[in-house]
């Protein structure tokens, strides 16, 4: 993801959201029309089975900053997702990855395009990434009526399974570009750098499902085994097909061993 | 094979002659001792300068007697040479990182093999500062490669034969690219098909190589030898069909046929005796493997 955001710089993230805004909300419909042809209506459930037809690669990994990546190698982009992040995260990641598949023009063209700003390039794929995931987030938060800010940032958080600086950013962003809403942006500010620390609990005592805010610990390696399945069968006198099964499997298993360990 | 006569050797495949080199896999040398009786040795292999033979398919070939005294049958006929893997080195003018390269290439249809030389041979460092090749070869055929034990108490490394034979193959086919005209690899084995078909895809690809002169690598396999003998009448038609009963079996085969208007269509095809007893009378067939 981009820089690290925080109250200091945010009015800086919604300065750059201009600039490129038109372009997203540009790319959010071409998503629509180009990928969503069943007409799947939970943006989660969305962004993984597109992900997942691009072979996508679940697994955790023990890193609070990693949250995925498009690997590359030749032609081929494969989409990674760290399942040990909440999975909030993942979904954000989902869709901030999706950018970077489809509309990155650094990895669309086959050499490097080093003329792309990184920064604003990251910058993209989350405002993107948000545009996908909130409708009007600003309305639904006055909609709700618990007086405590972080309590209905934590519900806004449950509705669009959004993490909660992406919701704040959201706000902000409405709050200040649409509303000029002084007040909601000084609450955003001042509580913008202190995440609540137990999220877990704060679902649980607002009555909501907590497993959004824990990790998944998925582990999927794109399809590969049914893709092997289906090559060996074609071709029962190619030996190293074998191999290649019993390789993914051993790696598998391996993976999910050291899984064991950290998801106690 | 060392020393001075792997330096003969370097000397005959730079000598700038249209070399014909045949490069047998163990499979064919055991499908050519049941045929024998039809079909002679020189028949086969008169047409080629040179047959090799790397060390890790000749082991696997001492594991019967028969076809060990075929190949020593062969030495009457032709230069047949059998090549330590040691030497492989030397036939790349000491090019130790483009060795690397061939092996990585050659092993890259077993993501296992890959994921091994790549840990335990290059242990993420750059490719000049690997081990001496000596060393990593050694590593790689002793810890690298799966083994089972035969019932002759030998361990057989799997994949070896293969491995060698696609990398001997593009050795030759690179570095000896002027003086040799033909590679072809006598083998029915369908992964040493396939080692040789993925690396030719990155070579290709590869900076290293892409642009260099190279001499392609054909097949013969067991079912291709069978068409080649019987159009040149080697094997008459009344016994035809009691040859490929008895020494062949239902198996996939690449091939191309010529259409009415001269297009050309691919197959890859399982192909039983019965189908194949039929293509063998069709002229317009090109067996690919």
């Amino acid at each position: 993801m981009s820089e690290l955001i925080t109250s200091n710089n945010l009015e800086q993230v919604i300065e750059k959201n201009k600039l490129i805004k038109d372009d997203m909300l540009r790319l959010t419909n071409d998503f629509t029309v180009r990928f969503n042809k069943s007409g799947v209506t939970g943006q989660d459930k969305l962004s993984f089975s597109v992900l997942k037809e691009n072979h996508l690669i679940q697994i955790p990994i023990d890193d609070e900053y990693w949250g995925g990546a498009i690997i590359t190698k030749g032609n081929i982009k494969i989409p990674v997702i760290n399942t040990a992040q909440p999975r909030v995260y993942q979904y954000f990641v989902a869709w901030h990855e999706i950018y970077h598949l489809f509309y990155d023009l650094s990895l669309r063209d086959e050499t490097h395009n080093i003329a792309v700003d990184m920064d604003l390039n990251e910058r993209r794929a989350d405002y993107f990434a948000a545009k996908m995931i909130f409708g009007n987030v600003y309305d639904y938060y006055y909609s709700l009526d618990d007086e405590d800010f972080i309590d209905r940032v934590i519900k806004c958080m449950d509705v669009y399974k959004a993490p909660y600086k992406a919701v704040l950013i959201e706000l902000f962003e409405e709050a200040v570009t649409k509303y000029n809403d002084i007040d909601l942006k000084e609450k955003i500010l001042e509580h913008f750098d202190n995440k609540p620390e137990d999220l877990v609990q704060k679902f649980i005592d607002l009555e909501l499902d907590s497993e959004l805010v824990k990790p998944s610990y998925v582990v999927s390696l794109g399809g590969l085994e049914k893709k092997i399945q289906s090559v060996m069968k074609e071709n029962p006198d190619v030996s190293h097909h074998k191999d290649n099964y019993q390789f993914l499997l051993t790696l598998k298993n391996k993976i999910k061993k050291g899984v064991e360990g950290f998801a106690k | 094979m060392k020393g001075e006569s792997m330096n003969d050797l370097k000397k005959y495949l730079s000598i700038g002659k249209s070399l014909k080199i045949c490069i047998l896999d163990n499979n064919s040398v055991e499908f050519l001792t049941w045929v024998r009786k039809n079909v002679i040795l020189e028949k086969i292999f008169s047409q080629y300068d040179m047959i090799l033979i790397p060390q890790w398919v000749w082991t696997e070939v001492c594991d019967s007697e028969n076809r060990k005294s075929y190949i020593n049958d062969l030495k009457h006929y032709s230069k047949v040479q059998i090549i330590d893997e040691v030497d492989y080195l030397t036939l790349v003018d000491y090019k130790e990182a483009e060795l690397y390269y061939l092996f990585l290439y050659c092993c890259y249809n077993v993501s296992r093999l890959v994921s091994f030389i790549k840990k335990n041979i290059l242990k993420n460092r750059p490719v000049e500062d690997l081990d001496p090749y000596e060393e990593w070869l050694g590593v790689f055929y002793e810890e690298g490669l799966d083994q089972r034990k035969l019932s002759n108490g030998r361990i057989q490394r799997k994949n070896a034969g293969e491995i060698s034979i696609a990398i001997l193959s593009y050795i030759l086919s690179y570095y000896y690219s002027g003086s040799i005209d033909i590679i072809t690899i006598f083998s029915s084995d369908r992964d040493t098909y396939e080692f040789v078909s993925k690396a030719k895809e990155i070579l290709y690809k590869d900076e290293r190589f892409k642009d260099r002169s190279n001499t392609s690598i054909t097949f013969k396999s067991n079912d291709f030898l069978i068409y080649e003998w019987t159009r040149l009448g080697y094997i008459d038609e009344q016994n035809i069909h009691t040859f490929v009963d008895s020494y062949r079996q239902t198996r996939r085969i690449k091939f191309t046929r010529k259409k009415q208007d001269n297009s050309i269509e691919e197959q890859d095809k399982l192909i039983d005796n019965a189908a194949f007893l039929e293509m063998l009378k069709d002229s317009t067939i090109h067996l690919i493997f």
